[in-house]
């Protein structure tokens, strides 16, 4: 269970190179449609246009046969409806309240012979908080149609049930689990999982008699628990013993600097605390900062993970859904956790990549009020537009016909200002913003996404988009690329200083991520031309290298970052004759082919019209 | 593959299109339409007049290139080179203080040319993300259709190749041309991919007409926002007297109501309500979503604030909160204001903004300017319209 560089849920929901967006499952509690349609819809149609054709090409990326994307989320007011979005659905799970974080994805390639699935648990909503900003964690797994084991089986085994036991499931899931099914037929469940997604299950590994206490338990949590709640703390008190230290991580409300002096700023349950310490564990509060500055934005820790270290060096790592709280971690709520077993270097080395420092000072206690532990029925409804045949996908709206029908008690179906009648067709112009319909039940309104269906005969209706001059669209990469070189080559020495976080700017104060610096510095190679030898230098010290000066000290990434600075160095020499050469025959060829590349490019345009 | 964990990373949420207007309350939106009332003509981004000597000489440049009639992509790219060149020229000269929506592009990329990373200031690089809708089309186009300058561009989708100049349209291109560039021919950079940073030097890029009041440009706008003003009881006419009476600012709570048309006294009235409603009940709201207070300092005069009674009927949102507050006692306050928000919020599809989240959009407080400060630029480059003929 080697721990990962940071990551974001969009970049890893990207189809793989070839592959196309098929079918699949995601699972949250909060459900923000318009987050879904600004960033996890493009992200996985490999959409990456800005401006109002975003949503557009969004919607004609995916194939119109393929079962697309169904969202199961907790219903009422944890749902925001949104544009519209023709190949996804939404589903409100009610009941035990639905906490569980999951997706399963499905990719085809281009010519639909191979697929590729991935699975991942994780802490995150799907908000654009959750998405963007927020500390979550996330576990996640991919496979082709290989018969290894596979953690998306195990969900998909959870998901099945779960729609076994809705009233009614709706067609588009159905489709989703039938594609979903046949990609993974082979594949065999890892049996990490721990989910209380249909019934009721701890979280926490059962304490065997031959298991000895644990060393250490790391908790990671945000401060949900109420300030007399004794029963996270008893979930896991099996683990605990005088000698036990417990190692709360929890957010506060500002800088590790200020939170290094005990300022006030972290909330926690007393609760918690007293039930833990009553076990003889050892409590220490850690402080997860929200800011690096004061300037800074705020990042929140949503995260959720518990580590249980044994003495014998052992280790569980469980990350996933699950609060720390009595409803989390007895799995009231649905949840899911993967629990994976590790060392406990490994285990240590995860939660330091928090970047928490120990607390001394006061926790504020907890609000009293706690969410309810179950979401009442809803009606069943479902809404569908028939678009009219004379539309056009690129307009702000479209005129046609929407038809709801609702199962259960209601007192009235809207759309904006037009009051439908279930079952009665009724004109509107359903406007692409605002894809859905409220249907109120007594005091309550319940938003439901509207099911756009094209005009028969017209399957191709959504990849019918006036194609966009070439001369709007922004050559992106280069300018960024630009602006970072300008950067890289005039910054002084950076290491072991972190470099400041702002809006545009990404791994440590570049905008272009580290993953892609090397492919957009090849792509975009004539940017070095202007460069000096000292300048190259600068920008391999600064740019191609991220490494502080510990890691640098300590051999990492030696070969990869040698390689790197070679491969850069290879190029410059191209276009700066007097560099001193790499001495590796292999990379002066490539400055000999840089000059080839760039004939045969220029000669390719000069043919052009 | 072995399962992997790792923490997530901060996103900048580049190219994501957020539906977030800033109006968590709708305050902002009743701002607007005040504005169209007490500034008719113009808007928030209609602050330079020689942004519509850009626009006119643009449109002229652009229609008059062979073979461009009825094509519109080319009279588009005619357009956007033109707007390009324009900027870069005005980049050149005035570094830092440039003012034309592109500047930060264009002074990267005047940066990279004169670095020798391109060969001359490329005119095919956009200086805006859609440059047609954020630049000085978009900015200015509807205006300068009501002030005259333009024939067939006041509907919602515009062709430049269907959009002609007025005459007084031709005549302002003509003398902006005179000004600007003497002695060279825009339309000719046109068709290359560059232009050499040396004939930038030619090209006379100052934000303002040279002259001011006395420069053909400002005389023909001038007239041009007569003829419009005309039909609006003399609203701008009148903005300009209490410009010069106010010593040459337009300060919300100081302009003289006797002034103004009856359309304008009563937007101006309204305009100095919301903003002591947006201090009380938005600021308020907002400190509270950008966790700056761990419950929002509403006080109890919300609840009768002058603005709930001023409101029209056409301000249903605005009118639907003032009724909740008032019915409302002062620990309920804050779920009032909170539910309107959301009630908001998912009629507008737009995300919720949640209290103590430390959203930064929340961090802003800024009021509405009623679009006062476009006018109050205008008119110190010597925008004159007459408040009586």
């Amino acid at each position: 269970m080697p721990p990962s560089e940071d990551t974001s849920l969009t970049e890893l929901i990207a189809p793989p190179a070839g592959y196309r967006f098929h079918a699949g499952i995601w699972m949250t509690h909060d459900l923000d449609w318009t987050a879904l349609c600004d960033l996890v819809a493009p992200a996985l149609a490999g959409v990456t246009t800005t401006g109002p054709r975003r949503i557009q090409e969004t919607r004609a990326e995916v194939h119109p046969t393929a079962p697309g994307l169904v969202v199961l989320h907790a219903g009422r007011d944890t749902f925001t409806a949104g544009p519209v979005l023709p190949w996804a659905s939404e589903v409100a799970i009610d009941g035990r309240r639905q906490h569980a974080k999951l997706a399963v994805l499905q990719y085809r390639s281009d010519k639909g012979q191979h697929l590729r699935t991935k699975a991942l648990v994780t802490s995150a909503n799907l908000t654009r908080l959750g998405l963007v900003s927020n500390l979550e964690v996330v576990t996640w797994d991919e496979i082709g149609q290989g018969s290894g084991p596979f953690l998306g089986k195990d969900l998909l085994t959870e998901v099945i049930e779960l729609a076994k036991r809705l009233p009614a499931p709706p067609t588009p899931l159905t489709r989703v689990i039938k594609a979903l099914k046949v990609g993974i037929a082979s594949a065999k469940k890892t049996q990490l999982l721990r989910s209380s997604l249909n019934d009721q299950h701890s979280m926490i590994p059962e304490r065997r008699h031959y298991d000895a206490p644990a060393r250490t338990i790391v908790i990671v949590s945000p401060a949900f628990a109420g300030n007399s709640d004794t029963r996270a703390a008893k979930a896991l008190s099996r683990w605990c013993e005088p000698g036990t230290e417990v190692h709360i991580h929890t957010e506060f409300r500002g800088t590790a600097d200020q939170a290094a002096k005990g300022k006030t700023g972290l909330v926690l349950s007393a609760g918690l605390v007293k039930t833990l310490e009553k076990t003889g564990a050892k409590v220490t509060k850690y402080a997860v900062p929200t800011q690096t500055d004061n300037d800074a934005p705020v990042r929140r820790l949503h995260a959720k993970a518990i580590a249980i270290i044994k003495q014998d060096q052992s280790a569980w790592v469980l990350t996933g859904s699950a609060n720390c709280t009595g409803p989390g971690l007895y799995g009231e709520n649905r949840e899911l956790m993967v629990c994976q077993s590790a060392t406990a270097a490994k285990a240590e080395a995860i939660i330091s990549g928090l970047g928490a420092v120990p607390y001394e000072g006061i926790p504020i206690p907890p609000k009293p009020k706690q969410p309810k532990p179950t979401t009442p029925p809803a009606p069943v409804v479902t809404a569908t537009f028939e678009i009219d045949p004379a539309a056009r996908s690129g307009e702000r709206s479209w005129p046609g016909t929407l038809t709801v029908e609702v199962d259960g008690e209601h007192t009235s179906v809207r759309y904006g200002s037009i009051r439908l009648k279930p079952g009665t067709p009724t004109p509107v112009l359903l406007d692409a913003e605002r894809g859905s319909v409220q249907v109120r039940v007594g005091g309550k309104l319940h938003q439901i996404q509207i099911q756009v269906e094209v005009p028969a005969g017209h399957s191709d209706f959504w990849m019918r988009i006036t194609p966009e001059a070439g001369v709007d669209r922004p050559d992106q990469g280069l300018l960024r690329l630009l602006a970072d070189v300008k950067q890289a080559t005039t910054a002084k020495g950076t290491k072991g200083s972190k470099a400041p976080k702002g809006p545009g700017v990404g791994d440590d104060g570049y905008r272009i991520p580290l993953s892609q610096r090397l492919v957009l510095l090849a792509r975009h190679r004539t940017a070095l031309r202007g460069l000096t030898p000292e300048e190259v230098d600068a920008l391999l010290g600064n740019y191609v290298d991220s490494r502080s000066a510990h890691e640098i000290e300590e051999g990492v990434r030696r070969d990869e970052i040698a390689a790197s600075r070679r491969v850069v160095t290879g190029i410059h020499c191209a276009y700066y004759p007097t560099t001193p050469g790499v001495g590796d025959a292999l990379f002066d060829s490539l400055s000999g082919a840089v000059n080839s590349f760039d004939e045969l490019r220029d000669a390719a345009k000069a043919d052009q019209p | 593959m072995a399962l992997r964990t790792a923490w997530t990373k901060p996103i900048d949420g580049h190219g994501t299109s957020t539906r977030d207007s800033g109006d968590p309350l709708g305050f902002r939106a009743c701002a607007n339409r005040l504005a169209r009332q007490l500034v008719p003509g113009l808007t928030q981004t209609t602050s330079l007049s020689r942004g519509f000597s850009v626009l006119c000489l643009g449109l002229k440049i652009a229609r008059s290139q062979k073979h461009a009639t009825d094509d519109e992509t080319r009279v588009r790219d005619g357009f956007l080179r033109f707007e390009r060149l324009w900027v870069a020229a005005h980049c050149h000269r005035d570094g830092t203080e440039s003012v034309f929506p592109g500047k930060r592009t264009a002074q990267l990329l005047l940066d990279d040319a004169e670095l020798g990373i391109h060969d001359g200031y490329p005119l095919d690089r956009p200086i805006l993300t859609s440059q047609l809708s954020s630049g000085v089309w978009g900015a200015y186009r509807r205006s300068a259709a009501m002030f005259g300058l333009l024939q067939g561009a006041d509907a919602a989708r515009v062709q430049l190749a269907n959009t002609k100049l007025t005459p007084r349209g031709k005549k302002l291109a003509s003398a902006f041309d005179a000004a600007a560039f003497p002695g060279t021919y825009p339309s000719t950079w046109l068709n290359y991919p560059a232009v050499e940073i040396g004939a930038l030097d030619d090209i006379k890029a100052s934000a303002s007409p040279p002259g001011g009041k006395s420069s053909k440009e400002v005389r023909l706008l001038t007239e041009g926002i007569e003829e419009f003003d005309a039909f609006h009881e003399r609203a701008l006419g009148r903005l300009r007297t209490e410009f010069d009476h106010l010593g040459g600012s337009l300060a919300l709570t100081k302009i003289r109501l006797t002034q103004l048309a009856p359309a304008q006294r009563s937007a101006l009235r309204l305009a100095v309500h919301l903003v002591e409603a947006i201090e009380e009940v938005e600021y308020p709201f907002r400190a509270w979503v950008a966790d700056e207070t761990e419950s929002p300092a509403f006080t109890n005069s919300v609840r009768s604030l002058k603005l709930w009674s001023l409101l029209p009927p056409n301000e249903a949102d605005l009118l639907r909160l003032g009724n909740a507050l008032a019915a409302a006692n002062k620990d309920q306050l804050p779920q009032v204001v909170l539910r309107h928000h959301r009630q908001l919020a998912d009629a507008r599809g737009a995300p919720r903004w949640e209290p103590n989240s430390g959203l930064s959009a929340a961090e802003t407080r800024e009021l509405p300017d009623f679009t006062l400060r476009s006018a109050a630029s205008l008119f110190r480059e010597g925008v004159t319209p007459r408040a009586a003929l």
